[in-house]
């Protein structure tokens, strides 16, 4: 039977060792860390060596355009979800997507919330193109109208079907001037008409 | 009756390919240079060019050589530069048939000869072989290996509830 001291001895030798093993563990996780990280970075550079990985960035967001837009530069249906599909293919894809700001300027009311808010920030200065469609049931004021409102000055084609004129009219009290086109419809299913 | 005028082209690989002057036009940079160098019997250097994509290339220019050429700033809202822009002839859809290697070194070459026309069935070929498809098999399609790291996953797995039931 091992006497106090050798069990006081034990217990120290258990402390070091607990903390030897966390060092361990955290050399584990940072190593794991880092080599995910070299994996990626080799991946991209390997994904860059393709041939579609050798295309300018305007070919490919010539390509991405054709996807997204109609000839009219009106949205295609289910643009949101050809648009994060295309984002959801590469890292080299994702970024280039983001930073063209024409692919996040068309915005509607009936758009995820946090879909709007990242197209707002990420379309930076582009013209914007939106579309509101309203219900009977809305109060004088609408959430989605007063975030495209701090935008006005790039306003650029807006469709905005109302049931409640209130709700438009409050919108139209300041000057809109790069506006190029302004579709007001007391219907709560127009159609979008944005880039003539 | 005289005959048509003609140019020499040079591909990367050293191959000359002799064309009427009409044909080797439809590439503004073609056009350019001639316009710049004028008339000469030297051949013009195309180096980003090989052989095989420039005949290629130079084959759907023969075809076209009569098309007029588009305009800079082409208005879209026209209902034929739309048509144009939407559609692909049963002729060129044939032409770029052709395996993706191929598909995008025309592109490429379209793009530094400047031949808008070609780039543009190019783009829609690529757009056309991407659309309704997943990003699994877009990468799939154009063999790219997913490189996103698990904090991006995390991200665009979040940014598909945008797409849902809407």
């Amino acid at each position: 039977m091992p006497d106090l001291d050798s069990y006081g001895s034990l217990s120290d030798s258990l402390e070091i060792m607990d903390q030897r093993l966390q060092r361990m563990a955290d050399f584990k996780a940072a190593f794991n860390d880092s080599v995910s990280r070299d994996v990626v970075k080799h991946v991209r550079h390997r994904n860059s060596l393709l041939r579609i990985g050798k295309l300018p960035a305007e070919i490919l967001q010539t390509i991405f355009n054709l996807l997204l837009f109609s000839p009219r530069g009106r949205r295609k249906s289910r643009f949101v979800s050809r648009l994060t599909t295309l984002r959801a293919v590469s890292w080299s894809w994702r970024d280039l997507i983001g930073r063209t700001p024409s692919f996040w300027a068309h915005v509607s009311s009936e758009d995820h919330k946090d879909f709007v808010s990242e197209a707002l920030e990420r379309s930076s200065q582009a013209p914007l193109h939106f579309k509101h469609i309203g219900k009977h049931a809305d109060g004088p004021e609408s959430p989605f109208l007063d975030t495209v409102l701090p935008h006005l000055h790039r306003w650029e084609s807006v469709a905005i079907h109302q049931p409640n004129v209130h709700v438009a009219a409050k919108y139209f009290s300041a000057p809109a001037l790069k506006i190029n086109t302004i579709l007001l419809s007391s219907l709560a299913n127009g159609t979008y008409q944005p880039g003539r | 009756m005289s005959a048509a005028p003609q140019v020499t082209l040079e591909s990367s690989d050293g191959e000359k390919f002799k064309v009427d002057k009409e044909v080797a036009e439809r590439s503004v940079l073609i056009k350019n240079m001639i316009e710049d160098v004028g008339e000469s019997d030297n051949p013009i250097p195309l180096p980003n060019v090989n052989a095989s994509v420039l005949k290629k290339v130079l084959e759907y220019c023969e075809h076209h050589r009569g098309d007029p050429l588009p305009a800079a700033d082409a208005d879209p809202s026209n209902d034929d530069n739309r048509k144009r822009a939407t559609e692909i002839s049963d002729w060129d859809q044939k032409f770029i048939q052709v395996d993706q290697e191929m598909l995008f070194e025309i592109i490429l070459a379209a793009n530094y000869m400047d031949i808008k026309p070609l780039l543009d069935v190019g783009c829609k070929t690529v757009a056309n072989m991407i659309k309704g498809k997943t990003p699994e098999e877009i990468r799939k399609l154009f063999n790219i290996v997913n490189d996103f790291t698990p904090e991006e996953e995390a991200q665009i797995k979040k940014e598909n509830e945008w797409a849902e039931d809407r």
